[in-house]
């Protein structure tokens, strides 16, 4: 009977079953969120733009708020949901906020809820209103420019929208001093044809990490002003405006994953090619 | 069950009786909690696929999918279909009917509501072709409105900034040594020289009508390798984006469903926190 040749470590390691390394990415997750690192939070330029943005603008400027994403995304573009509205509350600024994506209007209910328990004194209507969702991504936002009143005659809560007082100085959206979109999608490229660069009002997007590439050339081109990417932005905005969230807690496991995928990544490929390479000498001794 | 409840609720300002029970039921902390323990549940049958493919697993995904779709539809119905359709054509079931806030009577919806008939008329053998008349209006309209401004406000912008954010002209810093002087102009000059060849190569790279061979081929592979450049960048972000949601996740079961932050703070004691 022939001898069957037992696989090398290295052989053994490159098949490696895929369950250890979940196990690995998981123990990476879980371990920093109960004994948190505190590992530096650097803030990128991209993510200062959009806050010295907001708070520059002097108190009672208008802002639009765009919220297009789902609870697919909701790890990511909540924290920054809720990080910039808090900052736009604290500067006292009107804020209009509208969802083009239709299973998103409720994170926007509860972030303002959440919200209202901090600030009583942020009144809907007066303050704020949350308009919710109105199908037609294209022809809803160019009837914003027209009259938002009547795109929306009333807001999520059931309320009309022409008598509130925040519609009288704000019902169009070129009377938007500003406007941040937090997108998981491609919604931010309608905003940007057929409302901001149509109107002129500078921008910021808050988009999640996958799609954080597309953006990029927006602002090369100044079509925006800034970019919040993905839950490492979301935690440079909570430390920007000091109150520590959700994505602050989740950087040390997010930076621990890296490494472990780098790691991972390094070490497969030195092995893979000394595997090669000793597979190669062994034929040439064989011949 | 919040949002549950405030889909069923929506647009209703003084509750019945009936709506308000169901309004406290849902969002009472013990419906609260039962959803916190549904979705842990559904998340850990989620991550089983980790382990291997079981029914469990596909019982998660299959309901995902009908939740979604079931909740999408009701969306479509209360913040849609309901205000924008059935109230104008019959303001006799708005519940402000007879006050100010009420819709009015608008008889034109019935032109669109047609259109928008004709392509469920798709589903009726003889009858589809009518979804046509449908399908040239929305494509008609959607590229007369859009043409124009997707060249004027998404292309030119895009062409010319491949260009113009080139620093053409050397201006030395005000109060600065050469050294610095040459590096505050150098890097943007050298950063917007490698975006416009970039550009170029790429879209050589995307030029079959010529072969790739020659010059042309020696252009094209450096479009190639801007182009894994830019599939590297987007790798990784997707990574962290995979990683976020995972994160997410874990910090729901973690802190939500099993309070773990008792464990925390008995950490923190360990570290002398």
């Amino acid at each position: 009977m022939d001898k069957v040749e037992k696989p090398s470590f290295i052989e053994r390691f490159l098949q490696l079953d895929r369950r250890i390394i979940y196990t690995l990415v998981i123990l990476a997750v879980a371990l920093p969120l109960l004994w948190p690192l505190g590992l530096p939070i650097k803030v990128s330029s991209e993510v200062q733009s959009i806050y010295d943005t907001i708070d520059n603008l002097p108190e009672g400027s208008n802002i639009m708020l765009a919220a297009d994403f789902d609870p697919a995304s909701q790890p990511e573009l909540y924290p920054m949901l809720k990080a910039v509205m808090e900052h736009i509350i604290r500067k006292h600024h009107k804020m209009l906020i509208v969802v083009l994506w239709i299973n998103g209007p409720n994170l926007v209910a509860q972030a303002i809820s959440e919200l209202q328990a901090e600030y009583p004194d942020w009144r809907s209507g007066e303050d704020f209103a949350f308009l919710g969702f109105q199908v037609g991504v294209t022809v809803v936002i160019m009837s914003l420019g027209n009259d938002i009143s009547r795109t929306y005659p009333k807001d999520f809560y059931g309320n009309a929208t022409a008598p509130m007082p925040i519609i009288k100085d704000f019902n169009q959206l070129k009377d938007a001093q500003y406007m941040v979109m937090l997108e998981a999608g491609n919604s931010g490229d309608y905003w940007i044809v057929y409302g901001t660069q149509m109107f002129g009002i500078p921008v910021g997007a808050g988009v999640t990490a996958v799609m954080a590439p597309q953006y990029y050339p927006y602002l090369q081109a100044n079509q925006i002003n800034g970019i919040i990417g993905g839950l490492r932005g979301a935690a440079e905005y909570e430390k920007l405006i000091g109150k520590p969230g959700k994505a602050t807690s989740a950087m040390d496991s997010q930076s621990m994953v890296h490494a472990l995928i780098f790691l991972a990544i390094v070490l497969a490929n030195i092995l893979a090619l000394i595997n090669v390479t000793q597979k190669r000498r062994q034929a040439r001794e064989g011949k | 069950m919040t949002h549950m409840a405030l889909i069923l609720l929506q647009g209703t300002e003084n509750l019945l009786p009936w709506q308000a029970k169901m309004h406290g039921f849902l969002t009472g902390s013990s419906m609260v909690t039962l959803g916190t323990w549904l979705a842990a549940g559904l998340t850990l049958f989620m991550f089983s696929f980790i382990y291997k493919d079981n029914p469990l697993f596909r019982f998660g995904e299959h309901l995902y999918l009908g939740v979604s779709a079931g909740y999408g539809a009701s969306m479509y119905w209360f913040s849609y279909i309901k205000p924008k359709l059935i109230y104008p054509l019959v303001p006799v079931l708005d519940p402000h009917f007879g006050t100010p806030e009420g819709t009015l009577f608008d008889p034109w919806i019935i032109i669109p509501a047609i259109l928008g008939a004709f392509i469920l008329l798709r589903l009726i053998p003889g009858w589809g072709w009518l979804s046509r008349i449908t399908f040239a209006f929305v494509i008609g309209g959607g590229t007369g409105i859009g043409l124009p401004l997707v060249v004027s406000n998404l292309f030119l912008p895009q062409f010319s900034a491949t260009i113009q954010e080139i620093p053409w002209k050397y201006a030395p810093v005000p109060d600065a040594s050469l050294g610095a002087s040459m590096a505050a102009y150098g890097v943007p000059l050298l950063n917007s020289l490698i975006l416009f060849f970039g550009a170029l190569t790429v879209l050589v790279y995307f030029f079959f009508s010529v072969e790739h061979r020659g010059f042309i081929g020696g252009v094209s592979k450096v479009g190639i390798y801007f182009l894994m450049i830019a599939f590297g960048a987007s790798f990784g972000y997707t990574i962290m984006a995979r990683v976020s949601l995972l994160i997410g996740r874990i910090q729901f079961l973690m802190f939500d469903w099993v309070n773990l932050e008792i464990v925390q703070r008995f950490a923190a004691i360990f570290r002398g926190g």
